[in-house]
């Protein structure tokens, strides 16, 4: 009874759901732990296996690995891929998020599109469309540009002028996927930034980009420190770009080689989870330095409501700015597609278009012929929803445990739905594959594996999701539903869940479209018995059935983007922000 | 269902809803002997970080049928937790509440309603109308939870919306209202269903100046109206004088004081509360003669006399206040009555209604509200006169 007085005003309007505050609090501690092990069990082993050798502790092993100049090589390409990928994303989307919040050169639309459209095209998708225009020889695009400059005829084959198997490719295509992660945390940083310390500036005789420079900057950066940790634990564990275009120029970076060292032949477990450590401790110390950097604290955390300030007017440079910002959009989703579809279908991939050659052959194969690739549409469907609705119901469950339980409870469910993100897709991808494929814990070749991964994967996504539309609950909408005679159950079914659910929903569809396009942990962890269509894209690339493989790639992008477009139907706005 | 009870256990079969007694004359005398509301002795402490904070200390409180009594005071008195703790929306460590004759809070008896059971009803600083329900819906609210029938629902709600003057409203949701129309749905939401209790808690303070005197008047004439009984929290103290039948001005966790707005402001009890309800001139000094209840006192500009001495015997150390309202210039030649101080008259400044003019007085500054034109100027030397009644001694 005074459990309820812990000095939480909120705890008597809520706490009473759900039967009652010790099955509240008994369920969230089962959730707590159940994530904990799925969590700390495959890491645990993982480690366990690399230094332990018959019992006794052996760092030799470790070492010869890491040593290898080949395995060096790998990691100096890693490093190299990472670091300009990042560079590039870092400096093009706080570019863009600084154009789409403090200058004329913004539409509505582009600041809705720029963070949304690169998830309707699945990743692998929109890397093989770039594939089947870029590529030297039979480049739709290169056909183009050779048939107009009249370059590249004098050889025997006909190639370039441009080639997507290069370094440069592969750190393009890499920033390209990179930039709305960066875009999304620094847009949301100049957001709360109030614009009169920028107008202050100005007034005080400093010109736009001076403001921008001894201002602006200074002021949000925290958020660019969290961008460079976010792109340091994604540019290691990038797999879609690096498995495509490294493969085919030869630059093999960490997670591409994890992959292959357990799939070609001979596997060598050993050697991948060494790896998989080797590019875990990456991350952790990135995690690391960025506490220490955050707990140096000389950032004030600026609060203070952004009433739309005056816009920095760029003048001639307005046009260049949207135009930027445009190619930028269509780069991610539309040119892509087009190779996509014009490659799809063809009955073999040539450069030479003949639109009375066209078939739709290769759909009817992968929709129907196939049953492999069938069964994976339907597979990464149902793991899309099913994973996207059981997430976002522990997300909220474990949201509305923490607001109104608070104390340990709270405490704990922060910790535990943000420690995944610290871990690389391709480690956990390495522990679930190793831990549970044996024993009685064994589910190799299961759906319920993948399931299982995938919730882990995307818990923290989830739980921002879910915390942010529990934020849109506000306290005295709930006290007043009380007031007014409701009991909790009511309470919480006409009030709080009506006010959650378009946060909920923006949630599910966030965590459907990466599910359904799920590749990097599916390459290790799906295979014949459970495919999905990460895995079916990977395989027909190897085997080099392009027009297959576009056909597939293509569905699964209209896919993604009639669900989008559903869920933004029925509930407007609920992507915003 | 429980709350059906209550109403009944009240007294019988009077006031079913606020609507009911719209057409119903106001209370008869006689039910007037049970109060709404009972407070008793309730404490509440809240754990920070820096210690325990007090915000109920003890506080004991009734409201009568009908009566509209304001919870006055500071930020931190404890004046939004007492209202909190009888709509059950906070818990108080001891003590008990009474709402409608029926315990809904008893630390000793282990008894605590919640909110949904209480029979009350609330308008919320923050309009707190669910933005994804229409207007319609929202003032409908508390009917459908009373399993009111649905014909009688839409009829009760247009009813409740018309009093307000939002009747045209209807299909509306509260993003598109004006903050104004927002407070006044949430009035009718709060009127609707209720059984007679309605608490306010600062429903005034989000609404601009004009909209606020506006809503005073009508909040006013629907209360007399309707003839509910109301706990209204307020840091205002102009809306606490013209709102409350009685106000309770709280400070630190306590009542202060309990009474009349008028009572309150005349008679203030201690030094916080006249300070608090209208602006006061202070003179520290001390006692130096003493006759019947009129004492003398010096301060460090001069000997101020008060009828008020209440039992202040010479010697003791004292603090003299005056209302500004209550000082005036005496006129050239005028027959000395009561005290007069001489001082310099610093600025005159008109604002509107009433003008203010700050005197200096050796150290003292002490200002001087009159609604007339005085025949002062600026710089000039005045004699201040002030009549013993009005002067007041607090230790």
């Amino acid at each position: 009874m005074s459990l309820a007085a812990a000095g939480t005003p909120s705890v008597s309007s809520l706490a009473a759901l759900l039967g009652g505050r010790r099955l509240f609090s008994g369920l969230a501690w089962l959730a707590i732990v159940g994530t904990t092990l799925l969590i700390a069990y495959p890491i645990g082993w993982i480690v366990y296996d690399a230094f332990v050798v018959d019992g006794r502790l052996d760092v030799e092993g470790f070492l010869a690995i890491v040593l290898d100049p080949a395995i060096l090589k790998v990691v100096t390409n890693t490093i190299a891929v990472a670091g300009l990928s990042g560079l590039l994303a870092l400096s093009v989307g706080a570019a863009f998020a600084w154009v789409n919040e403090r200058t004329d050169a913004t539409s509505g639309w582009t600041r809705d599109l720029l963070p949304l459209l690169p998830l309707l095209v699945p990743q692998i998708a929109g890397v093989t469309g770039w594939v089947m225009l870029l590529s030297p020889r039979a480049g739709l695009l290169n056909v183009q540009f050779r048939a107009i400059f009249g370059s590249g005829q004098e050889s025997g084959i006909p190639s370039g002028p441009l080639d997507i198997f290069t370094f440069t490719g592969l750190v393009l295509v890499m920033a390209l996927y990179l930039v709305p992660y960066v875009y999304l945390i620094v847009s949301a940083a100049l957001r709360n930034l109030d614009p009169n310390l920028e107008e202050a500036s100005r007034i005080s005789g400093a010109g736009p980009f001076k403001t921008l420079w001894r201002v602006t900057l200074p002021a949000i950066k925290p958020a660019l420190f969290a961008s460079i940790l976010i792109l340091v634990m994604l540019g290691f564990a990038f797999f879609s770009v690096p498995i495509i275009i490294g493969t085919g120029a030869g630059i093999d970076v960490l997670s591409v080689t994890i992959y292959r060292q357990l799939y070609n032949y001979p596997p060598r477990t050993d050697i991948a989870i060494v790896l998989s450590l080797f590019m875990m401790s990456i991350v952790q110390a990135a995690l690391l330095l960025q506490h220490l950097v955050a707990r140096a604290g000389r950032f004030a955390t600026i609060g203070g409501k952004a009433g739309g300030g005056a816009k920095v007017r760029l003048g001639r440079w307005r046009w260049p700015a949207l135009g930027a910002v445009f190619f930028y959009l269509m780069a991610t989703s539309v040119i892509p597609v087009v190779g996509l579809l014009i490659v799809s279908l063809q009955p073999f991939w040539t450069p030479n278009i003949d639109v009375s050659k066209f078939t739709l052959a290769n759909y009817d194969f992968v929709l129907f012929e196939s049953s492999l690739s069938s069964s994976a549409l339907v597979n990464s469907l149902l793991l899309g929803a099913i994973g996207g609705t059981l997430g976002m119901l522990l997300a909220a469950f474990l949201a509305l445990c923490g607001s109104n339980v608070g104390g340990t409870l709270a405490k704990a469910i922060d910790a535990i739905t943000a420690l995944p993100a610290a871990f690389p897709h391709t480690v956990l991808g390495v522990g679930f594959l190793v831990t549970f494929s044996q024993g009685w814990l064994n589910i190799h070749g299961t759906l319920l594996l993948l399931l299982l991964v995938y919730l882990v994967m995307f818990l923290p996504q989830a739980a921002r999701s879910a915390s942010s539309s529990l934020a849109q609950v506000g306290r005295e909408l709930v006290e007043a539903s009380h007031v007014f005679r409701a009991s909790s159950l009511r309470t919480f079914r006409r009030i709080v869940i009506p006010l959650m659910l378009p946060g909920l929903v923006a949630g599910w569809v966030i965590l459907f479209v990466q599910m359904a396009g799920e590749l990097t942990a599916s390459a290790l962890l799906s295979g014949p018995s459970n495919p999905v269509v990460g895995l079916v894209l990977l395989d027909l690339w190897e085997n080099g059935s392009f027009p297959q493989l576009t056909a597939m790639a293509l569905i699964m992008t209209v896919l993604d983007t009639a669900v989008v477009l559903l869920v933004l139907r029925y509930f407007r706005g609920a992507l915003r922000s | 269902m429980i709350e059906r009870d209550a109403g009944e256990a009240a007294d019988g079969s009077v006031q079913r809803s606020a609507t009911a007694a719209a057409s119903v004359p106001p209370p008869a005398k006689a039910a007037l002997a049970a109060p709404r509301i009972v407070v008793r002795n309730l404490v509440k402490r809240f754990r920070t970080r820096r210690g325990d904070v007090l915000a109920l200390d003890d506080v004991s409180l009734e409201i009568g049928v009908s009566e509209k009594v304001v919870l006055l005071g500071p930020s931190g008195c404890g004046k939004t937790t007492l209202l909190r703790c009888v709509a059950g929306l906070e818990e108080p460590d001891s003590g008990e509440i009474e709402i409608n004759g029926t315990l809904v809070f008893s630390s000793r008896k282990r008894v605590s309603v919640p909110p949904e059971q209480r029979g009350i009803s609330m308008v919320f600083q923050s309009y707190a109308l669910w933005p994804h329900l229409t207007v319609m819906d929202n003032v409908a609210y508390p009917l459908v939870n009373q399993r009111v029938p649905r014909d009688q629902i839409r009829q009760r709600v247009e009813k409740a919306l018309a009093m307000v003057g939002c009747e045209a409203l209807l299909q509306r949701y509260p993003a598109q209202l004006s903050g104004g129309q927002q407070q006044r749905v949430s009035l009718a939401r709060a009127v609707v269903g209720s059984d007679g209790v309605v608490l306010f808690d600062e429903p005034l303070s989000n609404v601009d100046a004009k909209v606020r005197e506006q809503l005073r008047v009508e909040l006013v004439a629907m209360q007399r109206r309707l003839g509910f009984s109301a706990l209204y929290v307020t840091h205002d103290q102009t809306e606490a004088t013209a709102l409350g039948h009685r106000i309770a001005v709280m400070g630190m966790g306590k009542v202060a004081q309990v009474g009349a707005p008028r009572d309150i402001y005349e008679r203030p009890c201690s030094r916080y509360v006249a300070n608090f309800v209208g602006a006061v001139n202070e003179l520290p000094g001390r006692v130096v003669e003493r006759n019947g209840l009129e004492v003398a006192v010096e301060t460090a500009v001069g000997r101020i006399v008060s009828s008020n001495g209440g039992d202040f015997q010479p010697g003791a150390e004292v603090v003299v206040m005056v209302r500004p309202e209550h000082l005036r210039f005496a006129a050239p030649g005028e027959a000395a009555a009561g005290s007069r101080l001489v001082g310099t008259l610093e600025s005159a400044m008109f604002l509107g209604l009433y003008s203010e003019y700050p005197v200096v007085v050796g150290e003292q500054r002490l200002l001087v509200r009159s609604m007339q034109a005085e025949a002062v100027e600026e710089g000039q030397e005045v004699t201040l006169q002030f009549d013993p009644a009005n002067v007041l001694v607090f230790a």
